[in-house]
């Protein structure tokens, strides 16, 4: 008998050893704008992402669906705001054998050259969020946000049923990708919804002086006035379209009007103004799960979370569920394949569903229609 | 070995494109003109190239001579219009250039406007980069002791001791002007085909200013200068990366430092008084002494 004790002993002491060494350690590669003019919104998806593998691994990991077990490996670098450096990083994270999938940057300028080199190097990339349009799509590249393809035509057709939109003047930022991808697809979408686009003023980041094309604006009579522009110049706009006497109703993307900096810089003229936005909260009693994530991040970082951090932790989590249903840790290809089954998976910021090709959009991002009451305040239109 | 050359690939490709725009920038002001429009010209460059290989399907070496040749002629133009000018002027000329040509990107839509210029075929490799840095350098050497060079400097330095020595300033002016042109117009073209997407925004002042700080850092009166600062510049923020959020702060200082105590740039032909110096010091060590010869 005593000869199968050391034996016994020896196997139950070399059980969980044996079951650690079974664990596989999947790579994510995190590429963002650590410094720079994007670094308020890169920080954010960093702590995001950060935050979402600390949790993921500190609950002992996940499982796939064939029962291999899995622990997260994240690596962090700073693409500082530039296109060289994005591509860079990109090449690095496809040169490295073991980085399965790589979260894409918040800023456009780092995305969007990352696009056609993701597919050259076939390595999965997601953005977390960069608005800009993407001309050519490839099946190796996704976004978790909501953009303005996916906004613009819920938005448009929830305002023309409540308030019968007619003749709509745009102003929008030609040098922002975002703000002028935007005024087009409501150019474009005229047809369709029907409405009438009676203008399409264009002016530059910096500019103090919209008197011309607000001229015109009021020249045309319309009833809306879509303004798309970062907060400053938004706000430039919005003041100047009191002095000139310029009346209708407003109308913008990204939730810009609720932005309190907005709010103080016109002095309350964004009041009444809509937007759509995507989904944020910081609690949301319908919702535990938001509050539980904003406090763990408290916890962590000191601070609130934002948007762009919901963007960071959703893209770690959509690729968990899309490892779990590849059963790999290694097969980028299996692994875009497995994206591609991703269909109403709930993410904090909304659900997540990809079909691509043709796109790599998220197909069910959510997008709230509202309507902005007071300093950082607004009330949901839809 | 593999992972190290997967990290550092990427960062000398752009540390020898940058080379060769900067020595482009040194180029022409080897004969005075300060430039802030060198990333327009690299700029445009890039757009002509990307265009004529993605929508025309014309060969890689001809895209690259149609990049330079845009460059040149651009340059001679530019060069021709500020040769009357005293620095100051010439430099806000090429800073309004630049900035227009900004503005003109961002309003066509043929090349994308805003959203850049995407669909660009990969090209550019590691060995092409070297390979025409490496002709380049060679070029650059002896345009230096050509006589083009040697007027260059001579109107850099007296512009009215050259002429008066029978030097034709507009001429030499605006052919340096072109020439360093052509090089960022080159230089241009492989960076399209390297990083895949062109916008307007890499046209502008601050990217110029980052080129005129890799000649400045390096030194504008040898070509090993830009070389150097180019090099350097764009190789040290990777090497700082294990402090991701201080590392532009770490570089700034180092350059702010930089130009202080060598204001001329790193590397220069200029007398620094070193070697004078080291002259002095020698003649003032010890030096051992014979003992004298006593009669017999």
């Amino acid at each position: 008998m005593k000869r199968w004790i050391a034996p016994l002993v020896a196997a139950i002491v070399a059980l969980p050893v044996t079951a650690a060494s079974q664990e596989k350690i999947v790579h994510f590669a995190s590429i963002n704008a650590q410094t720079g003019q994007s670094a308020p919104y890169g920080g954010k998806v960093i702590e995001g992402v950060n935050l979402a593998g600390k949790a993921i691994n500190e609950a002992g990991g996940f499982t796939d669906r064939c029962g291999g077990k899995y622990k997260l490996k994240i690596t962090t670098s700073d693409m500082a705001n530039s296109r060289e450096q994005a591509v860079s990083l990109l090449r690095q994270s496809a040169g490295d054998a073991s980085v399965l999938a790589v979260v894409g940057p918040s800023p456009s300028t780092g995305y969007v050259p990352m696009v056609p080199v993701a597919a050259q190097l076939k390595v999965p990339i997601i953005a977390t969020g960069s608005a800009a349009p993407i001309k050519e799509w490839n099946p190796w590249s996704f976004r978790i946000n909501t953009v303005s393809k996916v906004a613009v035509p819920s938005f448009m057709r929830t305002l023309e049923s409540k308030f019968d939109v007619k003749r709509i003047a745009l102003i929008y930022d030609v040098t922002q990708d975002g703000q002028r991808g935007e005024a087009e697809f409501i150019r474009n979408a005229a047809k369709d919804i029907g409405y009438e686009v009676v203008a399409f003023e264009a002016f530059r980041a910096g500019d103090n002086d919209f008197g011309p094309q607000l001229s015109k604006i009021k020249a045309a009579k319309p009833d809306w006035i879509g303004i798309y522009g970062a907060t400053p110049e938004l706000a430039k706009v919005v003041n100047q379209m009191a002095g000139l006497g310029v009346k209708a109703e407003m109308l913008t993307g990204f939730g810009t009007f609720n932005d309190p900096v907005a709010w103080d810089l016109t002095e309350g003229k964004v009041k009444g103004g809509y937007s759509w936005s995507a989904y944020f909260a910081l609690e949301d009693p319908a919702r535990p799960e938001v509050g539980k994530m904003v406090q763990a991040y408290k916890k962590e970082y000191g601070h609130d979370p934002t948007l762009y951090s919901f963007y960071g932790w959703d893209a770690v989590h959509v690729y968990v569920e899309a490892v779990k249903r590849a059963c790999t840790n290694t097969d980028r290809e299996k692994f875009r394949d497995a994206l591609n089954t991703i269909d109403n998976v709930p993410a904090l910021s909304g659900k997540a569903t990809f079909k691509n090709p043709p796109e790599g959009e998220n197909l069910t991002a959510a997008v709230i229609v509202n309507r902005t009451t007071g300093r950082g305040t607004f009330e949901v239109v839809k | 070995m593999s992972e190290l050359l997967n990290f550092w690939t990427p960062i000398f490709i752009t540390a020898g494109i940058n080379s060769i725009i900067a020595l482009g920038l040194y180029i022409t002001m080897s004969s005075g003109p300060l430039s802030v429009a060198h990333a327009a010209l690299a700029g445009m460059g890039d757009y002509l190239g990307a265009v004529l290989t993605t929508n025309f399907g014309w060969p890689f070496p001809l895209a690259i001579a149609a990049g330079a040749a845009l460059g040149f002629v651009t340059g001679l133009f530019l060069g021709l219009l500020i040769v009357r000018m005293n620095e100051l002027v010439a430099g806000l000329t090429t800073l309004g250039f630049g900035e227009t040509m900004a503005v003109i990107a961002f309003n066509i839509d043929y090349i994308g406007g805003a959203n850049a210029f995407t669909g660009i075929p990969l090209r550019t490799t590691i060995g092409l980069v070297y390979a025409v840095l490496v002709v380049l350098l060679f070029a650059t050497w002896r345009y230096d002791h050509s006589r083009l060079g040697f007027a260059a400097r001579a109107t850099r330095d007296s512009p009215v001791t050259a002429a008066a020595m029978g030097i034709n300033i507009t001429w030499v002016k605006s052919v340096t002007f072109g020439i360093g042109a052509a090089l960022a117009g080159l230089g241009g073209v492989l960076r399209a085909h390297y990083i895949l997407v062109q916008g307007p925004e890499d046209m502008g002042f601050f990217v110029s200013v980052q080129i005129l700080i890799f000649v400045v850092f390096g030194g504008s009166y040898t070509f090993w200068g830009p070389l150097f600062g180019a090099m350097t510049l764009t190789i040290l923020p990777e090497l700082l990366r294990f402090s991701a959020k201080d590392r532009f702060i770490i570089y700034g200082i180092l350059l702010t430092v930089m130009v202080i105590i060598r204001p001329q740039g790193l590397i220069t032909r200029v007398p620094t008084g070193g070697a004078s110096r080291a002259r002095a010091w020698l003649r003032r060590s010890p030096r051992p002494t014979s003992a004298p010869s006593t009669p017999a």
